[in-house]
């Protein structure tokens, strides 16, 4: 009815458009674009209020199905039909219908004829940079126009409102990509051009602006490079070096570029954004540089291809631990491949059930119940099957590990005959058997009653269905790791269907009344690598599909195209071309000289085809990636799943199995530790934790890093030599969306007690940057060894974005009961340019401590900024404002206000790239609750505003000098403990504090310094601040 | 025992409602429904005499596969049944799914077009007996099925993908009336493949509304050329007469089945290579991980 109602008013002087968010606004034009619904005929217009109006045609809003269209979309935007006036802006195209006026007019009156012709040769799209205007080849051709002289770049100027205007003939092909370029009004051709926060200029008659490469752009200022020495190989103006410098913090940038004219723009360019100081411009052929073994990534943007500045690029490459290499190419993207593909990744990580009406709800609510009946009797005959072969298992059976007669049978124990021992064997277990206890399978060959069972079992549970299930997405070798996670998965988290995730949703069964926290599938969503992906980059980028439906069945397998969320999400934005500027990156693994053993970088997202560094490296990934998917299979079908699953039964034989489903709601803790852990028992981990870190700069005699321990509990420990070899492996479970690490064993540790020749290692690991007790886990301990054989699966459940920005620790201690425990070397995996897929066995030799960038400074990583204002309100001022009552109190001193306005930048750690964040003050050195401050959360935004004010009431400027402001963010977590998402410390610098019995210095430094003295300095004004927030709130005694 | 309802009242709303759903691309389209029209009403006459046809060929069918099928055991609530199997319907919107899925379940054929909210499932006892090498009939098991119905919209596809990955195998749908939906089966193949429990599911093609042969767009060598690239099996069938529906299924069930012999089977031969070959120090735990008794 509102729409007809709608169209009748559209008639007049209002037209019919879609009301978007701002940031949706192109992934709607091109969906509207493909519809058909976008009416051309005006302009596309931006309001203030942070949305797009994107006019339709009145006909199509019929079709127009809001639901499905925001469905389709971008399902966490909003829009709406509304009618807007017909204003002057809104208008189409009015620049090229005045210019064609002007123009006509001009001709007209220098007597000539006016021709269809001659309106053709007008432009019809052009280049804006600021005040000049870029017009393409094949305008002004005619003869006509030469007639003209400036008069007519004047007036074209004047009816498209700008000042100069240049005409572009083509890029010439001389490697310099120089464009030629005309001016055809104006001396001046240096032009100003920015985006995202950026100000690029350059000369637009020396220097080619590309407008398709905005979403690495932003691809890459997304990237944390803190402490990362980048090179870009061509840096052009400063397309990615500035971003690099700009946004995504790196150290240090070495920019290359060998076009003069370019090299003058970039230094233009890096000056006025502030950032020379970090950058090194090369000006010259980079194949020269002179540079080597020093980048952490090095970004080759040259399209159509970089090739040749790849073996610069791998020379360039850190050779200890390896780095990144940022490849862009063009790849032809057919648009209605990706939709179909971004859906089916969304259908993976995440359901979304709000598209559904109340009834549609209510229908699949019973169909799921009905389920829900069906799974739970499958349940109860499971069980019952489990304990049948727990029964046959009692019986007489031979335990493996005791000491028996070879001539007894292994399942009945009766004694055997003494010849032909070898056919008495179980295939599987290798126990003597006798005839009685065989069970034959087919033809010749049988299997031991209980081998036999576990075969029969795994085929009637469905454990074989739910094995290869759980394998999909891994590439793991060797069982270890898959026996190991699934002793320490829940049962039946294995054997989860959607139907029961579903079921538990909150979304869809709203009147639930327990919290079921859904499974934090979503988290996914950024950098994910699926294997699907990984197959596709084997496939290379022909999305041809005619070329792999005539293949096999198995080689179907590369027409399945997952796409990466992040892909989707960035590269709508400009899809307008068939041609995106793609890129991927290759990161050489850490041995010295081999490039080759790469792992396909996870990070870079919109990563779609490989690149082989050397012919050798691509075979290498191409047979990696072989042998994993055959591997899968073999995992997959792995034998003793169901005798796991049988001792989980046994122990649990009397709860229920459907209440063990809470625990397949992956959560953060493992241990289960306390329903709510509260935040501040975390604040003082990470203050101890990191706090030690670095006061124990004890100087090593023995070792040259090996300084101290950053984490050790304890803060005691002895120092010896740092010596050998760890063996682990990582593997990450997308479907668990847990990072798995195996600890295989160390080789040749020091020993701790030389002369007594004593070492009880074990391995202790930690995902930094968190170093809380979450993040900690521990192997046991191997007594009297220096080559400890753990075999022991440590599990994090973490999602892959998440995991991205972590690194992997793993540090070997040596135990001792009585005395202190020894660091014995550590090694410290960066998890963006790891490979975290295959599974394979790495050996990496222990080092002592270094005291990493991420532990030395708290500021090292960006972890956004807190605006906050400080008040302090004097005594007298405070005494007016409250009743006398309290006057004897009052005269303790004046009030401090402290105004939490907002948060900008935070990490996010939620679905959706969102946090759910609060702040919490203390004013110290009191932590009592007296000076324990929250301010609300605030849902869904890393740029929360909070808007809230602590006031600590009676403390006067004199105490103010020697306390310290404690303000943390964090990430409000329902059923685990709050995420840690930075803090700042406001003092008067070096202020000695005194909590209990320790005793630290209040680090404070720079702008908190400066914004707590101005608090104190200006008495009952505001004083406001911008503060970068520290990732580590670590204390120094 | 073979119960076959028909009834042409409804079968003309069926096709009405399928004419409905068609979108209107052609400017020929109204001749061509006109037509279609006459056509149905001539094959309407035809259809009681192929009826008894397509009954006879099913039962002949039926008894050459080793897999007898028996009306529900005993009540469906039990746990009286040897395997669970999970099978998955999917395809287009229109091409019959769920009258499909009643067919093989309650062997009866609902000609009203109802469209499918999101998912459903329907369940069905069997009995499956393997054929020892022999020829003779080995074990027979009790199998129940649970067959779930999914929305071939569009606009639920987000909710239907994601209960791919918990089938063991698929019926994967097209309508022979229609060249859009087997077009189409393309896309819902790439779909299978990223979303179901391994990259090679077990499927099989079906070809729906065979019964409807003057509408017919779909040739029968085109779509088993396709599955023959796929490397699975092709069926035509008919909800309506229920031509085939039981053997697609069973095929299916037979596909999955011995996929499962397979998954228990392989890592027994591989797991003796192993043990075999590779050191002592790994070939020592092997007994203890396989019979902790």
């Amino acid at each position: 009815m509102e729409i007809t109602h709608f169209i009748t008013r559209s008639q007049m002087d209002y037209i019919t458009a879609l009301k978007v968010p701002q940031r949706y606004a192109q992934l709607y034009r091109k969906h509207l674009l493909e519809k058909g619904a976008l009416d051309p005929q005006y302009c596309v217009q931006k309001h203030s209020d942070g949305t797009v109006t994107l006019p339709v045609f009145p006909s199509a809003l019929s079709h127009l199905d809001l639901l499905t269209l925001h469905n389709s979309v971008a399902q966490d935007s909003s829009c709406e039909i509304v009618q807007i006036q017909l204003s002057r802006k809104s208008k189409a195209k009015p620049h090229r219908d005045r210019m064609i006026e002007v123009v006509q007019e001009l001709v007209v009156t220098k007597g000539l004829q006016w021709s269809r012709d001659l309106e053709d040769d007008l432009p019809s799209g052009w280049q804006r940079h600021g005040d000049l205007l870029l017009f393409g080849d094949g305008c002004f051709s005619q003869a006509v126009w030469q007639n003209f002289g400036s008069e007519l770049w004047l007036a074209v100027a004047q009816a498209l409102g700008v000042k100069r205007l240049a005409r572009i003939k083509h890029i010439s092909q001389d490697g310099w990509r120089t464009p030629v370029v005309t001016m055809l009004l104006g001396d001046d051709s240096y032009v100003t051009h920015v985006d995202n926060h950026i100000r690029y200029e350059f000369d637009v008659t020396k220097c080619m602006f590309s407008f398709g490469n905005i979403t690495e752009k932003l691809r890459i200022s997304s990237f944390d490079c803190s402490g990362e020495t980048v090179v870009d190989l061509y840096a052009g103006i400063g397309y990615f070096t500035v971003p690099y410098l700009v946004h995504a913090g790196a150290a240090h940038v070495h920019a290359c570029e060998w076009n003069p004219h370019a090299v003058s723009a970039l230094r233009r360019n890096l000056h006025i954004n502030k950032v020379a100081h970090r950058c090194t411009v090369h000006q010259g052929d980079n194949k020269q540089l002179s540079l080597s073994d020093l980048a952490d990534r090095v970004n080759l943007g040259l399209i159509p291809s970089s090739e040749e500045g790849w073996p610069v690029a791998c020379r360039l490459l850190r050779r200890d631990t390896g780095g990144m290499l940022h490849i862009h190419n063009n790849v032809t993207t057919p648009i209605h491949k990706r939709g179909s593909n971004a859906e089916m990744v969304q259908a993976m990580e995440t359901i979304n059930m709000s598209f559904l009406t109340d009834s549609e709800r209510e229908l699949i609510l019973k169909v799921l119940h009905r389920d829900e009946e069906l799974r739970r009797t499958e349940e109860q005959r499971v069980k019952r099957l489990k304990a049948e072969l727990l029964d046959i298992r009692r019986k007489g059976a031979k335990r493996s590990s005791g000491s028996y007669s070879e001539h007894s049978c292994g399942r009945c124990q009766e004694p055997l005959g003494r010849l032909a021992a070898n056919s008495n064997q179980c295939p599987v277990c290798k126990h003597q058997v006798c005839r009685n206890c065989r069970i034959v399978q087919a033809k010749e060959f049988w299997l031991c009653s209980v081998c036999a069972k576990e075969t029969d079992l795994k085929k009637c549970t469905g454990d074989w269905f739910y094995d290869q299930r759980v394998n999909r997405f891994s590439t793991a070798p060797g069982h270890d790791i898959v026996r190991a996670s699934l002793r320490k998965r829940p049962p039946t988290k294995k054997r989860e269907t959607t139907g029961e995730v579903l079921l538990n949703s909150p979304e869809l069964n709203s009147n639930q009344t327990l919290p079921v926290p859904k499974p934090r599938l979503k988290d996914i969503a950024l950098g994910n690598k699926s294997p699907t992906s990984e197959r596709l980059q084997q496939s290379e980028t022909d999305m041809a599909e005619t070329a792999s439906l005539s293949s096999s069945r198995a080689d179907t397998d590369s027409v399945s195209s997952t796409p990466l969320a992040q892909q989707c999400r960035n590269e709508v934005v400009n899809r307008s071309s068939d041609s995106v500027s793609n890129s991927s990156s290759v990161s050489p693994s850490t041995k010295p000289h081999s490039p080759s053993g790469s792992s396909v970088d996870t990070e870079t997202s919109s990563l779609v085809h490989q690149i082989n560094i050397c012919p050798e490296s691509l075979n290498d990934v191409d047979g990696l990636f072989k042998k994993s998917v055959r591997r899968v299979h073999k995992i997959s079908d792995f034998k003793p799943v169901s005798v796991m699953d049988v001792r989980y039964d046994g122990t649990e034989n009397s709860t229920s199995s459907m209440g063990d489903r809470s625990k397949s709601v992956p959560g953060l803790n493992m241990d289960e530790e306390e329903e709510e852990e509260d935040i501040d028992n975390l604040v003082s981990i990470h203050r101890r934790t990191v706090g030690e870190g670095t006061t124990n700069l004890r100087a090593s005699s023995s070792t040259l890093g090996s300084m101290m321990s950053v984490y050790s509990e304890a803060g005691d420990y002895d120092i010896v030599d740092v010596s050998g070899d760890i063996v682990f492996s990582l593997r990450y479970d997308e479907s668990m969306q847990s990072l798995s690490v195996l600890v295989k064993e160390c080789r040749g540790l020091a020993y701790t007690d030389t002369a007594k020749k004593k070492c009880n290692p074990y391995v202790k690991c930690y995902l930094l940057p968190d170093k809380s007790r979450q993040s900690k886990k521990k192997t046991t301990i191997k007594r009297n060894t220096t080559n400890p054989g753990y075999n022991e699966t440590l599990k994090y459940s973490i999602t892959r974005s998440q995991l991205m920005s972590r690194s992997l620790q793993l540090s070997v201690w040596h135990y001792d009961r009585f005395g202190r425990n020894a660091f014995l070397g550590e090694v410290e995996i960066p998890m963006d340019c790891h490979d975290i897929d295959s599974g394979q066995e790495e050996c990496v030799t222990l080092r002592g401590k270094t005291g990493s960038s991420l532990t030395l400074s708290p500021f090292s990583q960006y972890k956004g900024e807190l605006v906050i204002s400080l008040k302090y309100v004097t005594e007298a001022k405070a005494a007016g404002e409250k009743p006398r009552g309290k006057k004897a109190k009052v005269e303790d001193g004046g009030e401090l206000h402290v105004l939490i306005k907002e948060a900008k930048n935070l990490c996010a750690v939620k679905a959706g790239d969102t946090s759910d964040s609060f702040v919490k003050g203390y004013l110290l050195p009191s932590t009592g609750k007296s000076t324990k401050k929250k301010t609300q959360v605030v849902k869904k935004t890393v740029n929360p505003h909070y808007d809230h004010t602590f006031v600590y009431k009676d403390v006067c400027l004199e105490q103010l000098k020697g306390m310290c402001l404690e303000l943390t963010v964090w990430d409000r977590e329902a059923m685990s403990s709050n995420d840690f998402l930075g803090g700042v410390r406001l003092s008067s610098g070096a202020v000695r504090l005194k909590e209990g019995k320790q005793e630290w210095v209040a680090d404070s430094t720079g702008e908190e310094v400066s914004l707590w003295q101005k608090m104190m300095q200006f008495p009952d004004s505001w004083a406001e601040g911008s503060l970068s927030l520290r990732s580590s709130m670590g204390k120094r005694k | 025992m073979r119960c076959l309802e028909f009834d042409p009242v409804g079968a003309r709303t069926r096709s009405a409602a399928r004419n409905i759903k068609k979108p209107a691309k052609c400017s020929c389209w109204k001749a061509a429904a006109k037509e279609r029209h006459a056509n149905e009403i001539k094959a309407l006459k035809g259809f009681k005499r192929r009826l008894k046809a397509d009954t006879h060929l099913l039962i002949k069918t039926s008894s050459l596969i080793p897999i007898n099928m028996l009306s529900a055991v005993s009540s469906m609530t039990d746990g009286d049944y040897d395997y669970l199997i999970k099978l998955l319907a999917l395809g287009d919107s229109g091409v019959g799914k769920t009258t499909f899925l009643y067919r093989y379940t309650d062997n009866k054929f609902n000609p009203k077009f109802i469209t499918t909210v999101g998912i459903d499932f329907r369940e069905k006892r069997v009995v499956y007996s393997t054929n020892s090498p022999n020829g003779t009939t080995g074990k027979t098991f009790k199998v129940h099925l649970q067959l779930w119905d999914t929305a071939g919209q569009e606009r639920f596809r987000s909710l239907t993908t994601a209960f791919f990955r918990d089938a063991m195998g698929f019926l994967l749908m097209f309508d022979l009336t229609s060249q859009q939906s087997f077009l189409n089966v393309r896309n819902w193949m790439s779909q299978l493949q990223a979303n179901a429990y391994c990259e090679n599911p077990d499927i099989v093609l079906i070809g729906n509304k065979a019964d409807l042969a003057d509408q017919r767009e779909v040739q029968e060598k085109q779509a088993k050329e396709l599955a023959d690239k796929y490397g699975i099996p092709y069926f035509e069938t008919s909800a309506a007469t229920g031509a085939t529906v039981d053997k697609a299924v069973v095929t299916l069930l037979d596909l999955v089945m011995k996929r499962m012999e397979q998954c228990v089977e392989k890592p027994e031969k591989v797991d003796g290579h192993h043990t075999d070959s590779t050191s002592k120090l790994s070939a020592a735990p092997t007994p203890e991980k396989k019979c902790s008794c």
